[in-house]
């Protein structure tokens, strides 16, 4: 495939404890793919190897064609990235934060940031560590998303979150992929989010990749054992050991 | 790596502002009383402060990066680790360049104001805040270093250790037959090319430490 956003080959990564084991999946460039699995299963030490926040033991990263390590920085200026924990310098402003990332993304566009700022109600002149922990993540959200990156990269991005406030965060997530030409790795235990959003998933239980493939197809091959299989059934399944699908 | 480092003078300006307000009121004081024994103690906060800023401001940057865990954000973005690690770096130096300027103008105007005071309560030079300065550079290199290593934590039990030893490794080099009071006076007097070393071999080895550091970070995992 030519247009690959995320391209992942045997990825191991062992922690005590703990491990990553063979990790291979792709993402095609303009989907949205949902990394889904129990907690602790290794959704998010995938996405800190992609983000070359922790180092594969083995394997290759590439994203846009491009070695994750080898190109970090032209990498990054092309991903939004939403962390599991939304970290900022509490004692400054809004504004500020967004002043200070701004300088790092030559595609920034600052109306786009006010514009999102404005719909996700974050008052820029409020200090970070005054916002709610809703808003922490509309923030990051936003300023992930104000440079309008080729990738989202989005960890957990809706864990803890009330009801009214994920489905602004799905809602913004569909618009931005509006041009059909940008992609988001969505990783998330809310199997019900996926249902609304995501192309492909690829589920995850144990350091060990269960299944990667379009939604439809994943739930096709489900719904000829259970007619009415979900997503969250097929993750339970494997969750207790079912047969990859 | 410009707007690192302004984020890191921002973020601690309330250190260099209070130590300037500490200073500049006592300072204003002496000379509107005309008292030269607090303006001298003016001059001497300026010198202490000279002593302390770079590796207490270093620290200070380090444990505000851990109590908001921004040094994973830092990392997120397009920012490579070696110009993270660079910007701590370049901020304390700047900050100790700062103080060593404010403390050089502080005694040049005391002695302008207190001529009777040369020589007697005045520093023995304007330039002993900059030495003094210089002499904690290597302690604040090896602070970073643990923060970038390990954590905040590190750096402050590193800065302590080393404080301490500031102190007591001249008392094993002291020559036989001087107190410890006429030693540390002597080292507190310096040639004008006691103070060219002393500046460049600690510049020397602050940017070594900034390559341990850069090396140490590059390397580590963030959680």
């Amino acid at each position: 495939m030519d247009n690959v956003a995320i391209q992942l080959s045997g990825v191991s990564k062992s922690y005590p404890g703990f491990e990553l084991e063979d990790v291979s999946f792709q993402l095609p460039g303009g989907y949205i793919m949902g990394l889904v699995g129990p907690n602790g299963a290794g959704k998010t030490t995938i996405i800190r190897i992609m983000m070359n926040l922790a180092r594969a033991d083995s394997g290759q990263v590439s994203i846009f064609g491009l070695d994750n390590v080898a190109h970090e920085n032209e990498v990054k200026r092309r991903i939004g990235y939403v962390p599991e924990h939304h970290n900022f310098y509490d004692e400054m402003t809004v504004g500020w934060m967004a002043r200070f990332v701004r300088q790092y993304y030559p595609s920034w566009d600052q109306s786009y940031f006010d514009a999102l700022a404005a719909r996700f109600g974050i008052d820029v002149n409020k200090k970070a560590g005054a916002l709610s922990k809703g808003n922490r993540s509309k923030l990051s959200l936003a300023l992930a998303m104000a440079h309008r990156p080729e990738l989202l990269i989005l960890d957990e991005p809706t864990s803890g979150l009330d009801p009214v406030v994920r489905r602004e965060l799905l809602a913004e997530l569909l618009d931005f992929m509006g041009d059909g030409e940008r992609s988001v790795l969505f990783s998330t235990h809310i199997t019900s989010d996926l249902d609304r959003v995501a192309d492909y998933i690829t589920i995850i239980v144990d350091g060990r990749i269960h299944a990667s493939d379009e939604k439809d197809v994943l739930l096709e091959r489900a719904r000829k054992d259970e007619p009415t299989a979900s997503i969250e059934d097929i993750l339970i399944s494997a969750a207790r050991g079912g047969e990859a699908r | 790596m410009i707007s690192l480092v302004w984020k890191d003078l921002y973020s601690g300006r309330l250190m260099i502002l209070l130590g300037i307000a500490m200073f500049g009121g006592i300072f204003v004081l002496g000379v509107l009383t005309g008292s030269e024994e607090i303006a001298m103690y003016a001059m001497n906060i300026a010198n202490v402060y000279s002593m302390m800023m770079v590796p207490f401001f270093a620290l200070n940057s380090a444990a505000n990066e851990e109590k908001n865990r921004t040094l994973a954000l830092l990392r997120g973005m397009p920012i490579s680790p070696k110009r993270i690690v660079a910007s701590k770096f370049v901020a304390a130096l700047l900050v100790g360049v700062l103080w060593s300027l404010i403390s050089v103008i502080a005694v040049s105007l005391g002695a302008s104001l207190f001529p009777g005071a040369a020589g007697r309560a005045l520093p023995p030079t304007p330039f002993l805040g900059p030495y003094q300065m210089a002499l904690t550079l290597p302690i604040a290199a090896v602070t970073l270093i643990a923060f970038f290593k390990w954590n905040s934590s590190a750096a402050r039990t590193a800065i302590m250790t080393l404080w301490v030893a500031l102190y007591i490794v001249p008392t094993v080099f002291r020559p036989a037959g001087i107190s410890m009071t006429e030693f540390y006076l002597k080292i507190m007097s310096p040639t004008p090319s006691a103070i060219s070393i002393v500046l460049v071999v600690s510049l020397a080895i602050y940017f070594l430490g900034m390559l341990v550091a850069q090396e140490i970070f590059a390397r580590r995992e963030l959680a």
